[in-house]
């Protein structure tokens, strides 16, 4: 059994990749912000990586070194100011022994680090304008600082408040703390996350994460994704990371990267983190088409078994009559009428018109609340469930009037086998493994059809969100969110391999494969 | 062959083709579904083409008023007559399920039989598609669609049909395929020499298109009824089209205006059944093989093995 589960992973897993590709061919399709390529909004899109490999992956090293190359030259180099303090230690010891255009262009790369970096005695101690004498001892008295570990120390001091001075130092080294800073975010304390923030703030004002304030909650997760974004920006690769950076540091590559660690971005309607509602909003989902799909699947096969054994019959008929005429109902006119009908105003009020549960029930028993529940989702669940109730009915039908003529059952019934011992041994056993392999099809459309259900009866689920994201053109949710559907399904399609192979021995002693 | 025999050879290849269809479609018309079916359809085509030559509907200060002998079905919140709204939105149900049903048919044949003809990589290649874009809804494509792009209108629908649901057809398709392919006309074609784009096109294709015969009037249906159930769901749009969708959605406002849900709820009803009723009808015309999931009272012989199989994404697709 277990080496069936794990054949089935693997053989899952180049769909799972599929998965994200088509996910990511939807993510192409976002048009280009408004603003220009250059600009925030597409860079957060990797708009300015290649898709699906790099030739010249760049990181700060690189773009130092490319600028230095080009300021050789004497052509007009990029202004990496910007960058702050993690350029002293690339630039500060290699400055004597530049030509002489480039390293004009270096002091004037490392001149805003300066002012934060120096004490007023170090600053005193050279003469003014003279900026290389300047820059060169101060890197020999400081070079120690520029150490991962020595930040490291001092974050962690920072972190516990035990020093005071801890925050000053950061803050002279200014963007070379950001790093650790960032992953010091991770501590979830309080009064810990706040002062890393407020020095993070100080540190890069110009990121989009400074405006929102220290005690925002959604603050340090904004910090993480403009890291996500920045970071080859203010870091120089290691030698494992520049060798996997052809494929990492592509759209794809970053796309791959954002689905493995949940970290989906930012939610455009409300600014929330995009994960953390899609794993709240999906349990909702999910629990309601699981919920759809047992109901259908325990009501279909007692259906389905009825309707062939009494073939041709009244009952036979009925329900093949009102099967068709269900069938051909679109979903959500039926939840409509049902909503006007038995839910609230207009009609009878014998189910409440939406949502999840009754308003002033906080504080109710355990058995109030679930009985509540179940009223609310009882239309739902129906609505969602009458369309697979249906289509499996009809296949276990068909599956019960091919068994029944096959002639194990004949001989069964021929050497005196009671009729319940027939169908149930005999019949049902071997009939019910297609249908249960359909009933994990279901799944996907299940949730497909949720999202509609949902957004008539005012149920927090995917669905509601979606519209809403739709009105909102909010590209990461919707990318996020097929994504994630597509995963459920590709789930729910193992789940019901799985079930086969409980109910079916056979599949289990030849190693799965689809019958 | 000498060339002179052929236009005689080409000309009986005809004849017994037309022969052939004719008797497909005696026997489809001999039930009653199928005649409901196809009057259904027919009529649906035909108002589509007709409308083209009616006024869009103008609206009026007369808003929301329910059915009466001057607005028979009533006015929405636009003061447009339902009726004319009704009649004007098949033209985009039509629009949307014709061309969705054609593209779908079109990829699901040609990447079905191509893959399920030549084996090999290819078929590794488009069975692992298939699979990956099984596990996407149709209806969650189409929102992330609209959204990322942000144009609302029935060709998402279409692009998300042609680019999604044609695997159902091509997994039907590619399994009919594979058994005509062994067949004993196939192989003999093949041993007289005939190119294997020629065995596939004319020996092997004819025996396995009737998958796809059964599902377009389906993935019609389904198309127009996604485009409908999202235009409803979506924000209500005063400039937007008169279609069946735009009604329902003036329905979730006005909850109190049954007239707006009733009708367009009863028409899409209506041309999704009669869709449905071509579709058995075929399938029962085409392969009594295949007859076992049909309405009961229709004799169900054994099926072959997988049958019920191959058919089982057909009928999955209404909702």
């Amino acid at each position: 059994m277990l080496r069936l589960i794990l054949r089935r992973w693997l053989v899952v897993a180049p769909t799972l990749v599929g998965v994200t590709l088509v996910s990511f061919a939807l993510l192409t399709l976002a048009p280009p912000p408004r603003e220009g390529l250059e600009s925030e909004a597409a860079r957060a899109l990797f708009l300015d990586l290649p898709t699906f490999v790099s030739a010249d992956p760049r990181d700060l090293e690189r773009d130092v070194e490319s600028a230095l190359e080009r300021a050789v030259h004497g052509d007009a180099a990029p202004d990496l100011s910007g960058r702050g303090a993690v350029l002293v230690p690339i630039l500060a010891p290699r400055l004597s022994a530049l030509p002489a255009p480039a390293q004009r262009w270096a002091l004037a790369q490392l001149a805003p680090s300066g002012d934060l970096l120096a004490s007023e005695a170090e600053r005193d101690g050279v003469a003014a304008g003279d900026d290389l004498t300047f820059w060169v001892e101060l890197y020999d008295s400081r070079r120690l600082d520029f150490r991962a570990s020595h930040v490291r120390r001092l974050v962690r001091r920072l972190r516990e408040g035990r020093s005071l001075h801890a925050a000053e130092q950061l803050r002279a080294l200014g963007t070379f703390a950001v790093a650790e800073l960032i992953a010091a975010l991770d501590d979830e304390r309080v009064d810990s996350q706040r002062r890393v923030l407020s020095l993070l703030s100080g540190l890069v004002p110009q990121a989009p994460a400074a405006r929102l304030g220290t005690s925002d909650p959604r603050a340090p997760e904004a910090w993480r994704e403009w890291w996500f974004v920045h970071r080859p920006d203010y870091v120089v690769f290691g030698p494992l990371e520049r060798a996997i950076a052809p494929v990492t540091e592509t759209r794809y590559g970053k796309w791959l990267a954002r689905l493995l660690t949940l970290r989906l971005g930012t939610s455009a309607v409300d600014g929330e983190a995009v994960a953390g509602k899609l794993l709240q909003r999906g349990a909702v989902t999910v629990a309601l088409a699981t919920l759809a799909a047992a109901l259908a699947f325990l009501l279909a096969v007692p259906l389905g078994t009825v309707t062939a054994v009494r073939r041709d019959g009244v009952f036979d008929r009925l329900v093949g009559a009102l099967g068709f005429v269900l069938y051909s109902l679109p979903v959500v006119w039926v939840g409509t009428l049902v909503l006007g009908a038995v839910c609230g105003a207009p009609g009878l009020a014998l189910f409440p018109p939406g949502g999840l549960s009754s308003a002033g029930l906080a504080g109710a028993p355990l058995l109030t609340r679930a009985l509540d529940l179940a009223w609310h989702l009882a239309m739902p669940v129906f609505c969602l469930a009458y369309p697979s109730l249906i289509v499996l009915s009809r296949h276990q039908r068909s599956a019960v009037l091919n068994v029944i003529r096959s002639d194990y059952v004949r001989t069964a019934r021929a050497k005196g086998v009671p009729e319940h011992r027939v169908l149930r041994s005999h019949v049902l056993r071997n009939a019910l493994p297609p249908v249960v392999t359909l009933a994990g099809l279901e799944v996907p459309l299940l949730v497909g059809t949720s999202v509609l259900v949902e957004e008539l009866f005012a149920i927090p689920g995917l669905g509601r969100e979606t519209v809403a994201a739709v009105a909102a053109r909010d590209v990461a949710w919707l990318v996020a969110v097929t994504a994630a559907v597509a995963i459920v399904g590709v789930v729910g399609l193992l789940v019901g391999d799985l079930f086969v192979a409980l109910v079916d021995p056979r599949t289990r002693r030849s190693g799965g494969g689809r019958r | 062959m000498r060339l002179s025999e052929r236009p005689s050879q080409f000309a009986g290849f005809v004849r017994a083709r037309i022969r052939q269809r004719a008797g497909m479609l005696r026997v489809l018309w001999r039930t009653r579904r199928a005649r409901v079916g196809l009057a259904g359809l027919l009529t649906v085509v035909l108002i589509a083409v007709l409308t083209g030559f009616l006024a869009v509907p103008a609206t009026s200060p007369r808003i929301l008023e329910a059915p009466s002998l001057g607005h028979l079905l009533g006015t929405d919140a636009e003061g447009r007559d339902v009726l004319a709204c009704l009649l004007h939105g098949t033209r985009t149900g039509v629009a949307a399920g014709l061309s969705s049903a054609a593209l779908v048919v079109l990829f699901g044949v040609t990447l079905g039989a191509v893959s399920g003809f030549y084996g090999g990589r290819l078929d590794a290649f488009v069975t692992r598609t298939i699979e990956v874009l099984l596990s996407v809804p149709a209806v969650v494509a189409v929102l992330a669609l609209r959204g990322i792009t942000g144009q609302h209108g029935f060709l998402d629908v279409v692009v998300v049909f042609g680019v999604l649901r044609w695997t159902d057809v091509a997994r039907m398709t590619r399994a009919e395929v594979l058994r005509a392919r062994n067949s004993d006309w196939a192989l003999a074609a093949h041993a007289l020499g005939l190119p294997p784009w020629k065995v596939l096109w004319r020996h092997v294709l004819p025996d396995a298109v009737s998958p796809a015969v059964v599902a377009a009037p389906i993935a019609m249906g389904a198309a127009i009824v996604v485009d409908a159930s999202l235009t409803m769901l979506g924000a209500p749009d005063p400039d937007a089209p008169a279609t069946w969708g735009a009604l329902l959605a003036g329905a979730r406002l006005h909850r109190d205006a049954w007239w707006l849900a009733v009708f367009p709820g009863l028409a899409l009803f209506a041309c999704v059944a009669s869709f449905n009723l071509v579709s058995e009808s075929l399938r029962d015309a085409l392969d009594p093989h295949l007859r076992t999931l049909a309405v009961p009272g229709v004799e169900a012989p054994p099926t072959r093995e997988g049958a019920a199989i191959n058919t089982r994404r057909s009928d999955r697709t209404n909702r």
